[in-house]
């Protein structure tokens, strides 16, 4: 191979590999922040925290081997038991004692006649499927043998044989899998066949190895329960039990929506998953894939899943014996983990990293590095995109670089969000502002409030003579007189109205920048232009410059925090319940639909002022009263946003649907591929009309979230605006800056999204 | 190799009954039309067969597979609608690519051990390609369905059927939109399509002319039953009933009640002779010789300057109420006394509105249906 080639080769690679490039990009972008202190620290952590997050899955694992032989060994005592009576029972039976029967009962005699042919019927089964064709033996390839030997050493002794083993087979298992893809594809290039996903197993499980093999020589044991103060058995409770009435809930629905009885979807459903491989795995991810999650993720040490595992009997009794205090239990602990992801991402977006780096941790040495990772990460991206277009250019397959960077754009989208994300978290730490805002300053001219008083009203003449003679060189031109006077009298009453509703922002905007000494002079005084003008305001609410009062209590950052929080929480998940909701109503049947549809408008005939103590009253009861979760709850569904998507979405024709079916689409595939993409008109009308709303809302949170000690922490922005407003009357500049602050991202919004919501106006019209 | 069979298919949407126990064969590499007025139940027949109905009993197989609970998504089919239903918010690309990108199939057909899997995208690539090039839409690729004009959209319909190379096609009247003349071309291209490609094809159209062009067999459907199933010669020159008869052919059959008396067939005003033949089997067949309806295309009757065997037996004396030219024929709508009826004629005739003349009857070429059961009696 000549040079060239080798050189082509290699650019073929980086370009073909995409996936595994930006693997490696992150890898590196990981490692490459490590100066030699955090070298240090991270040789200290894998000293500490790596042997002692093991040392976890070890205990755990020896817990789990005791709980698990005791467990074998009583069942295996009660088994011989069992099977000894059983022979008592038959060997009484064969010499025609039939008061047998009558004294080890009914039940039990049916069971001993029953089993035996139950144990027959069940080798000959085995025999006939498995054996002859050694299919149950194919089961277990190199692997998955490697994930089965990896989590088999159950004590601390063995553990480090079966890593041994591990990594050789999964040596083996890489390289063949290699050797095989090659022979069986001879047309690709050899660097085709390093799939991405390969290599993150690959390194992921040397990983695992590393971490096994050092087990063996450690012996603490730490837990990141006391970090979270969540009990793991709780959260599993929450997930497993979610996922029984999920599971319900998925299987009436897929049987809704397909027009098929709940048995064919089961049959169906079986048919699909349900062969003796797909059992197998998943018996063999219940007893090896749950405690690894369980010592990996929550880190707990001898409880957690497979505690609750075994629990599980008493948990169902528990929950169909009291399921009030059940489901008690499952609200408080979404409250306190809502609550708990809330305060972190708080802290971050104060600038604050939740993490303290002194945490014995992975997480915690990374964090310092992960914002240099970020940046580094996102100049990768950008340099491969260019480097593919270029790519692209010189190998003729694009004729425009514009079409490369659409080509490319999801490199690009996750570059704009790990950089929004850069930004969001930089911007806001505080100790950035002094460079954002600098002190205060101060520009000096000379007034001219006169002159500007007499170009307004010179405009407004020269605006009305240029309309007059606009019109009579229309009507000369031959225009009906009528008309034209008509459309003047018409957009100058709109011009007018105009006027009228921007000037108090205008006015808002304006005194936001000017110091008290100038709000406190007279409107008509003051003159249009802010003279001299200051970011005082700004700089006061952010907490740069200290308050002129200490009483008061600016959290601008964490109100503008909770604000975009609950609008955004609500408006997400209101748009996507109301678009699934509103698909179901419009174009699926099932039983009681009409009525559902019915209940819905009927819904919206209540007041909403009406809901408000009964609403209170339940949050109260359910905890959500002094939490964010509050706000957000109560509003996620609504029946009208509901009946706007189900209106819009009986317009899509079936034929629509119906081809995507055809085409193999799931029926989820179809609402997220074909209904929400020709809903987008009515879709980004929710979106603005909601985003408003919410930000603008004020009743609801001034209910919940004003009444708790934390009252402070939790407010947000136009509750923020009216305490300040309480505490504050002489510093209008402060508060005026405050409402500029929260009008700002509506503004934004408006602004970019005008034809959407032109569009959603005429939706509106044509279907409301 | 791939049959479609519908073995005993019965359908209800509540109370009302849409397939009443229909059966039918259709042949590898067939073409079958289902043909009938708009709600006789022709288009769910096919829903049912791809799967966006399911039927209440009887079995519906595809090759050699019950297919009644199966989704229609692993039934292999492509079916293309009458709107076409391209989706309005993709390019034409992503049209054709939509059926490839959802599904996971054998690609890699050779190779017996080959799990399904997606299609890699320059798999996909070349597919579309392929039918693109087919169909000649190459260079429409970028564009969204809302800029092509009507024949261009049906190409892009049928390329995202083609595309996905599956064993049946199904089309619901796909042709209907498109202007008359671009339906009669459209109509040619299928049809040469349909045999390069060698699918197994059903085809639902309210239009006989488009059946009889289109179709190897033709199964024309009433009131949720197939009342015959044949090749497009068989449906026209032996139709089993009245329905068929009047359904098939444009313009239609014409139908003249009267009775059998001797040889002749009777009506108040007239009489016609019947071939010898044609006696025998109505005095078996019929329920009531006093209750007979004679039906005769227009194109059989002439005339008399231009028949080729007038004579006394087969003459009608008639009023004409009005004349279309059309160019190649001339079609006049006649009166005798109260009985009315069309008859398409030579050129040349000199027949005028409100002008008496005389038609003739080829009476070798009537039908002679049942009045109670409408059952054809002459064959």
């Amino acid at each position: 191979m000549d040079r060239n080639k080798i050189q082509a080769s290699i650019l073929d690679f980086i370009y073909i590999k995409r996936r595994l490039m930006l693997f490696l990009a992150f890898i590196a972008a990981l490692v490459i922040p490590i100066s030699s202190t955090r070298l240090d620290n991270l040789r200290q952590l894998t000293d500490q925290s790596v042997m002692k997050w093991v040392v976890a899955l070890n205990s755990f694992y020896v817990n789990q081997f005791r709980t698990f032989t005791t467990l074998i060994t009583t069942g295996v005592d009660s088994t011989i038991v069992f099977f000894q009576n059983m022979l008592d029972f038959y060997s009484q039976l064969i010499q025609f004692n039939l008061e047998i029967i009558s004294e080890v009962g009914y039940f039990l005699t049916g069971l001993y006649i029953i089993i035996p042919l139950l144990i027959i019927l069940f080798v000959i089964y085995f025999i006939v499927n498995y054996v002859n064709r050694s299919n149950f033996f194919k089961l277990f390839s190199p692997k998955k043998l490697i994930i089965i030997l990896l989590f088999i050493p159950l004590t601390v002794d063995y553990l480090w044989i079966g890593t041994i083993v591990a990594i050789f087979l999964a040596c083996y298992w890489y390289i063949d899998n290699l050797q095989q893809e090659k022979s069986e594809n001879t047309r690709l290039s050899y660097v085709e066949l390093i799939s991405w996903k390969k290599t993150i197993i690959f390194v992921t499980l040397i990983f695992i190895f590393l971490i096994s093999l050092t087990s063996h020589f450690s012996d603490d044991v730490y837990s990141i329960t006391s970090f979270t103060n969540i009990d793991p058995n709780l959260l599993m409770i929450g997930i497993i039990s979610a996922l029984v009435p999920i599971a319900v809930i998925w299987v009436i629905f897929s049987s809704q929506i397909s027009d098929r009885t709940v048995l064919d979807v089961i049959k169906i459903k079986y048919k699909e998953k349900m062969n003796i491989k797909q059992v197998v795995y998943f018996i063999f991810l219940l007893i090896f894939g749950i405690p690894l999650l369980d010592t990996l993720v929550l880190q707990s040490s001898s409880s957690g899943i497979t505690f609750f595992l075994l629990n599980l009997p008493w948990i169902m009794g528990y929950m169909i014996h009291n399921p009030l205090d059940f489901s008690g239990e499952l609200i408080t602990l979404i409250k306190d983990s809502f609550d708990i992801i809330v305060n972190a991402a708080r802290q971050i977006s104060n600038g604050m990293i939740p993490i303290r780096p002194s945490d014995i941790s992975i997480l915690g040495a990374i964090q310092p590095a992960f914002w240099i990772t970020l940046l580094l990460f996102i100049i990768f991206l950008l340099l491969y995109v260019v480097y593919l277009i270029m790519y692209e250019l010189s190998m003729d397959s694009l004729t425009d670089w514009k079409i490369g960077l659409r080509r490319h754009s999801n490199f690009l989208k996750v570059a704009v969000l790990f950089f929004v994300l850069f930004v969001f978290v930089y911007v806001f730490d505080p100790q950035n502002y002094n460079r954002l805002f600098g002190d205060s300053y101060e520009m000096q001219t000379d007034s001219f409030a006169s002159f500007l008083s007499l170009g307004i009203l010179l405009t407004f003449i020269g605006v009305s003579l240029a309309a007059i003679a606009w019109g009579i060189i229309q009507v000369r031109q031959g225009r009906s007189r009528s008309i034209i006077a008509s459309s003047i009298l018409i957009n100058g009453t709109a011009v007018a109205i105009a006027i009228i509703m921007v000037v108090p922002f205008i006015w808002m905007i304006k005194n936001s920048i000017q110091t008290n000494a100038q709000n406190s002079v007279d409107f008509a005084q003051q003159g249009l232009i802010p003279d001299p003008f200051t970011t005082r305001n700004y700089a006061q609410i952010f907490g740069l410059v200290p308050a002129p009062y200490e009483t008061l209590e600016y959290q601008v950052v964490t109100w503008l925090f909770n604000s975009i929080v609950t609008a955004l929480f609500v408006t997400g998940f209101l748009v996507i319940f109301s678009a699934m909701a509103g698909y179901c109503l419009a174009k699926r049947n099932f039983i009681g639909r009409k009525l559902l549809f019915t209940l819905i408008i009927a819904i919206q005939m209540v007041p909403p002022y009406v809901q408000v103590i009964p609403l209170y009253l339940e949050l109260n009861r359910l905890g959500f009263v002094g939490s964010l979760l509050g706000v957000i709850f109560p509003f996620l569904i609504q029946p009208f946003s509901i009946f706007l998507c189900a209106e819009f979405m009986r317009g899509i024709p079936d034929d629509y649907l119906d081809a995507a079916r055809v085409d193999g689409y799931s029926e989820f595939e179809i609402f997220r591929k074909i209904v929400l993409p020709l809903s987008i008109p009515v879709i980004s009308v929710m979106v603005i009309i909601n985003i408003i709303g919410n930000w603008n809302a004020f009743m609801w949170p001034l209910l919940l979230l004003d009444q708790s000690e934390f009252a402070p922490l939790l407010r947000t922005l136009p509750l923020g605006i009216y305490h300040i407003n309480a505490e504050l009357q002489e510093q209008a500049g402060v508060i005026l800056a405050l409402a500029t602050v929260i009008v700002l991202p509506i503004f934004v919004i408006l602004f970019l999204a005008q034809d959407y919501i032109k569009k959603g106006v005429s939706v509106e019209g044509l279907k409301g | 190799m791939t049959e479609v069979k519908m073995e005993n298919v019965t359908k209800r949407f509540g109370d009302k009954l849409v397939l009443d126990n229909i059966n039918i064969n259709i042949a590898d590499k067939e073409l079958v039309v289902f043909v009938g007025p708009s709600g006789c139940g022709k288009s769910t027949a096919m829903r049912c067969v791809a799967g966006l109905e399911e039927i209440t009993s009887g079995k519906v197989y595809i090759g050699d597979k019950v297919v009644n609970i199966m989704p229609s998504k692993d039934r292999d089919i492509a079916f293309i609608f009458q709107n076409y239903a391209l989706y309005p918010h993709m390019t034409v690309y992503d049209n054709l690519a939509f059926g490839l990108r959802a599904r996971k199939s054998i690609v890699d057909v050779d190779d017996p051990k080959a799990k399904p899997r997606k299609f890699r995208p320059d798999e996909i690539d070349e597919k579309v390609k392929v039918a693109a090039r087919i169909l000649k839409i190459e260079d429409l690729l970028k564009r969204k369905p809302t800029e092509l004009s009507g024949g261009q959209q049906q190409r892009v319909a049928m390329g995202r059927a083609i595309v996905r190379q599956p064993k049946v096609f199904l089309m619901d009247e796909p042709l209907s939109n498109l202007d008359a003349k671009l339906r009669s071309h459209m109509r040619t291209e299928l049809k040469r399509l349909q045999i390069d490609l060698g699918v197994t094809t059903i085809y639902v159209t309210h239009d006989q002319a488009e059946a009889m062009t289109l179709g190897d067999r033709i199964a024309c459907m009433h009131e949720g039953i197939f009342q015959q199933i044949g090749t497009p010669e068989e449906v026209y020159d032996k139709p089993v009933n009245k329905f068929v008869a009047g359904f098939i052919g444009s313009p239609s059959m014409n139908f003249i009640e009267g009775k059998l008396d001797g040889s002749d067939f009777v009506t108040p005003v007239f009489s016609l002779n019947l071939p010898e033949s044609m006696v025998t089997s109505i005095l078996k067949n019929a329920t009531d010789v006093n209750n007979i309806i004679l039906g005769i295309r227009p194109e059989d009757i002439e005339d008399r300057e231009f028949a080729l065997n007038p004579s006394v037996e087969n003459i009608v004396a008639v009023k004409v109420m009005v004349r279309e030219n059309y160019g190649s024929d001339i079609f006049l709508s006649v009166l005798v006394d109260s009985i009315e009826f069309n008859a398409r004629v030579n050129t040349a005739t000199t027949a005028s509105v409100d002008q008496r003349m005389d038609l003739v009857f080829d009476m070798s070429r009537v039908h002679i249906f049942d009045g109670k059961t409408e059952k054809n009696l002459t064959i």
